[in-house]
């Protein structure tokens, strides 16, 4: 191998770097109008009456658009269709979308809004998802509020609880976390010449895109073009809710037939778009005197907003990994998604489990300090390891390094010297260091397995280059580069030759969502399909040529055997030639997920990443600032295509765990975010991260996985937060059991 | 919508004197984006970019005093050597202001228009016992920084009044601090701020101000702790007093920014560390 795994300079560096990658707000058509949202402007409310005719009186404006104007179905079209594109008779969260206008200016269009009265009754709203839960609780979502529950039952929890010399209960909650992407959501829409429509933007999920503008214009897939447009961050957010901002525009194009802009400011993204869940966990944890847990009971609740979106599939993947990377016998699990008259939770890097993980990692420290134990050597009792099964009775037969990452990162921090009992500490300067850990199913598992599936198209020119076409999107994390990487390895082409197309549905094929972590191992695998079929024709030509027989092997740009080489160019122009087919295409599939809902028992995922971080801070004990001195993160991902870009990954994984540990608070009231840009809501910069971030890449090769890959994209933030409260703890002997951890937590907690 | 770029004070006199309705005067415009982006600004108004203005800018030396034009920004502020001399504790909290791009750009009359109680070169232009000298057509004024402030973003700035300058008396100090909690290390509004400066010799304080930012509808000064300080031998027991009577003029609220509690906490916190670290 001598691409795969080489850290190739990113495919995009160049035109990020010097400004001339194009955003869907720097595409101008000449013609185009602009729209704007007019939002619900309270929680919980029935409409009456939406009067637009003084908006539409308005110069410059082209139309006012409601839901009575939608020519196809008003639901956005995701796990459940309770979501309408437009408000009927209810709003269920302050800012969910009523109407549209569309003028020749924003200006001309926001002023418009402004006109459009709206009588409504107010409806009584319930913003906590415990009290939802409640019976006498006002109804947003079907007779209990509960959008859906999960369970599992392993083993015999009593007898669990009852062999453990020690047990404690603790309840944790964290707050929710805002994707803070630079580019916020944004589609361009247009017509085309024969009746169909286009439809550019930010996006991680054209496919999504594709149904919900199906869905609000009423026309069939084929006659819509949906574009990805170089995407400026997503994490999660951009997943699901573009297809509302891409329906609302297609909407808006469709009905004025000219080319509409809808770009979100920051305050309405903050208010509409989805965030990550605030999560509410109960764990109730025994284990014996030496360390052996015993059993472990687990009720998590999920705060889901208005409407369901993810949430669902949010709480399955929280619910299967809720319990740690450890192998316990009795394990009893209750979780719900819940719905509060707030903006909808959907997708955010670690889905459900970074809420789980950190009530879970807290809990384990929390046991080690009742045992009086190390919490590392609480922690290697318990692993989960080749052998091992975990929660839901997926017994782990290979790619298992989650003890080797341990091993690693503990012994770069120094961890088991540093350690000491926090008791000891004085003074009002006090440091601290935390562990945790976790893995992640990678892939959609078993819940999400109808979609587990990816394709590839590969081309090859008569000039050597290069095109593929997948349907896994590029939006920052480096897909295109590993991707191509991966395409140019088994081609035998060079890396330069070798180029992803822009996402275009008319183009690419169906490969699922660009989320869970799967692309590379997706994408990649579909791209080895089609590339091996398209090398088996190129190596028979080689053959031929030098009348040998026996392998082929490229290198450095040649193709050798039997001790001859000829360029790659030249036998990509003996190939057409001869007039060998150069182009092919790639699938690929998993099979053999399992999860029975009775019993929560199954193989949830093909494969999990494991990883452990360790965090060293420093606390000021009387102000109850947190600087956190280094911050080592280690990760068992099968293979590193590209070590260079899983650095990066590892790295921002960190910065952002940073932010939703200590700095990241969105504060609502009555249902109504007040922190709604970046003025109130504080996410680290430069100076508010460690200088020293020490990355551990460990290597257990997957079978499956394009050259042993399995996937990194989430698991760099899932630990991040419980390592650092756990370094909080073992700094001053405080544990807050609430993210983020603020100053005012930490000083006045006792 | 009328908008104005004016080089001098004589033809900023001109313009307004004939506007009638609303004056903004824009300068770094590093508040006034945000609060425009915001719709808060009413768009029937004359807008004054005042930015090129050469009478408003510089920093000069004086027998007694310095002069801080206003349209100074943050960036020359940290840079100035006069400032350095004679007003170091403005420099230690011009150095905490925004961001080194919002350094460049916001100037130090900007932040005192805009009248913030968590405006960071206030408590420092307090301790300094600061004058401004605003100016409305022919009509100048010199007015105690304490008397400028009326309310949370209210000032007594009259419609078409601009700051022209800081003046700051040259006074003996041998000690001086600015200390501020914000949420992070850079970009960060202050939750609460305190600045001290003073003369102290031999642990017996012979002159001292006291201020403390964000935790009242303006900068508060502590004028019964520094009452209470002078002629004081330092000691742990004197600064326990000192705070008590220093927070009894404080009155810090609860907001999404932190807590009244931690506020209050916060702000003796401070204190106690200044007031050590000067002895």
């Amino acid at each position: 191998m001598e691409i795969v795994g080489s850290s190739k300079i990113r495919k995009d560096a160049f035109d990020k770097v010097t400004g001339k990658a194009r955003f869907v707000d720097d595409y101008k058509r000449g013609d185009e109008l602009y729209a704007v949202t007019f939002r619900s402007p309270r929680p919980h409310i029935k409409i009456i009456s939406i009067d637009t005719e003084e908006a539409k009186k308005i110069e410059g404006v082209a139309g006012v658009f409601t839901y009575k104007d939608i020519p196809g179905v008003n639901k956005v079209p995701l796990v459940f269709d309770d979501y309408p594109f437009l408000a009927e008779d209810v709003c269920k969260f302050y800012g969910q979308p009523i109407a549209l206008v569309v003028a020749v200016s924003k200006e001309i269009a926001r002023k418009a809004l402004k006109k459009i009265k709206l009588k409504y009754k107010e409806l009584p709203a319930v913003f906590d998802p415990l009290e939802a839960m409640k019976k006498d609780a006002p109804k947003i979502y079907g007779k209990d509020n509960v959008f859906r529950a999960y369970k599992i039952r392993k083993g015999d929890i009593n007898r669990g609880f009852k062999e453990a010399d020690v047990v404690i209960e603790r309840t944790y909650r964290t707050n929710y976390q805002v994707h803070s992407y630079l580019e916020t959501q944004g589609m361009l829409a247009e017509p085309s010449i024969d009746g169909s429509i286009t439809v550019y933007g930010t996006m991680q999920c054209p496919f999504y895109v594709l149904d919900a503008v199906s869905n609000i214009l009423g026309i069939p897939q084929s006659k819509i073009r949906v574009v990805q447009t170089t995407t400026g961050g997503a994490f999660g957010g951009k997943e699901d809710v573009p297809s509302i901002v891409a329906g609302h525009a297609a909407l808006c194009s469709f009905l004025t037939n000219r080319p509409v802009k809808l770009i979100y400011t920051r305050e309405e993204d903050f208010d509409s778009m989805s965030k990550r869940h605030p999560g509410w966990i109960n764990i109730k944890i025994g284990a014996k005197r030496n360390g052996k847990i015993t059993a472990i009971k687990v009720k998590y609740v999920l705060d889901g907003g208005a409407f369901a979106t993810l949430s669902p599939i949010v709480l399955w993947r929280g619910t299967v990994h809720s319990t740690g990377p450890y192998d316990i016998e009795n394990v009893w699990v209750d979780s719900f998604a819940v719905a509060t008259n707030k903006v909808p939770c959907g997708a955010f890097r670690g889905f459900g489990q970074p809420q789980a993980n950190f009530a879970n990692e807290s809990i384990i420290d929390e046991l080690a300090h009742e045992l009086k134990m190390n919490p590392l050597e609480l922690r290697k009792k318990n692993f989960l390891d080749i052998g091992k099964k975990t929660a839901t009775g997926h017994l782990i037969k290979e790619s298992c390094g989650l003890k080797k990452v341990v091993d690693k990162i503990t012994k770069i921090s120094n961890f088991n010297k540093k350690w000491k009992d926090p008791q000891n500490k004085k003074g009002r300067i006090r440091r601290g260091i935390g562990i945790a850990t976790s893995f992640y199913g990678v892939g959609l598992g078993a819940e999400g397995k109808f979609l587990e599936k990816a394709g590839a198209h590969v081309q090859i020119f008569k000039d050597g280059s290069v095109l593929v076409a997948v349907g896994n999107t590029e939006m920052g994390q480096g897909a295109f580069t590993v991707l191509t990487q991966i395409a140019s390895e088994i081609l035998g082409a060079p890396y330069e030759v070798v180029n992803i197309i822009e996402p275009d549905t008319t183009r690419i094929p169906d490969s699922g969502p660009t989320v869970a972590s799967r692309t590379t191992v997706m994408s990649g695998n579909a791209i080895i399909n089609a590339c091996k079929i398209l090398r088996r024709r190129i190596d028979g030509v080689v053959r031929d040529i030098f009348n040998v027989r026996g392998k082929v092997i490229s290198k450095n740009g040649y193709y050798y055997a039997g001790g001859k080489r000829i360029s790659y160019f030249d036998a990509v122009k003996e190939c057409y030639n001869r007039r060998v087919k150069m182009a092919e295409q790639g699938f690929y599939r998993v099979e053999g997920t399992t999860f029975d809902r009775k019993t929560g028992i199954g193989d949830a995922y093909f494969t999990y990443t494991y990883s452990c971080m360790v965090a060293e801070v420093e606390v000021d004990i009387e102000l109850g600032t947190v600087k956190i001195l280094r911050f080592y993160s280690g990760h068992d991902i099968g293979k590193a295509v590209n070590p260079k870009l899983a650095e990066g990954q590892i790295e921002g994984g960190a910065v952002q765990g940073i932010g939703y540990a200590l700095y990241e608070n969105l504060v609502l009231e009555e249902g109504r975010i007040i922190t709604n840009n970046f003025t109130g809501y504080i996410i680290p910069t430069i100076k508010d991260i460690p200088d020293d971030i020490r990355v551990v890449i460990v290597e257990e090769k997957y079978p499956n996985g394009p050259y042993g890959a399995k996937g990194l994209g989430e698991p760099p933030l899932i630990a991040a937060a419980p390592a650092i409260a756990n370094a909080i703890f073992n700094a001053t002997g405080k544990r807050i059991r609430s993210l983020p951890i603020l100053p005012e937590k930490i000083v006045f907690q006792e | 919508m009328r908008f104005f770029k004016v080089k001098n004070l004589g033809e900023l006199k001109k313009i307004v004197k004939r506007s009638k309705e609303k004056i903004y005067f824009l300068a770094g415009c590093t508040d006034f984006m945000v609060y425009y982006k915001d719709g808060m600004i009413e768009e029937d108004a004359t807008f004054i970019d005042i930015s090129e203005i050469k009478e408003l800018k510089g920093i000069k030396e004086y027998k007694d005093r310095i002069e801080i034009g206003s349209l100074t920004t943050f960036s020359e502020i940290i840079e100035d050597k006069i400032i350095k001399k004679y007003a170091p504790v403005l420099v230690e909290a011009s150095k905490t202001i925004g961001s080194k791009q919002i350094r460049n750009r916001a100037t130090i009359g900007g932040n005192i228009a805009n009248s913030s109680p968590a405006g960071d070169s206030i408590p420092a232009l307090y301790v300094l016992g600061s004058f401004l000298k605003l100016i409305k057509g022919e009509r100048r004024r010199k007015v105690k920084i304490e008397e400028f402030f009326i309310g949370v973003k209210k000032n007594i700035l009259e419609n078409g009044e601009i700051i022209e300058r800081i003046i700051i008396p040259k006074k003996k100090i041998n000690f001086y601090s600015f200390k501020k909690i914000g949420p992070r290390n850079a970009l960060s509004i202050s939750k609460v701020s305190c600045a001290i400066s003073g003369y102290i010799k031999d642990r017996v304080v012979k002159d001292i101000s006291i201020s403390f930012g964000a935790v009242g509808p303006t900068v508060i000064r502590c004028r019964e702790a520094e009452e209470f300080l002078i002629g004081k031998r330092v000691s742990p027991s004197i600064i326990s007093k000192a705070k008590e009577k220093a927070l009894k003029v404080i009155s810090p609220i609860t907001d999404f920014r932190s807590s009244g509690m931690y506020r209050f906490h916060t702000a003796g916190v401070l204190f106690e560390r200044i007031l050590k670290e000067a002895i």
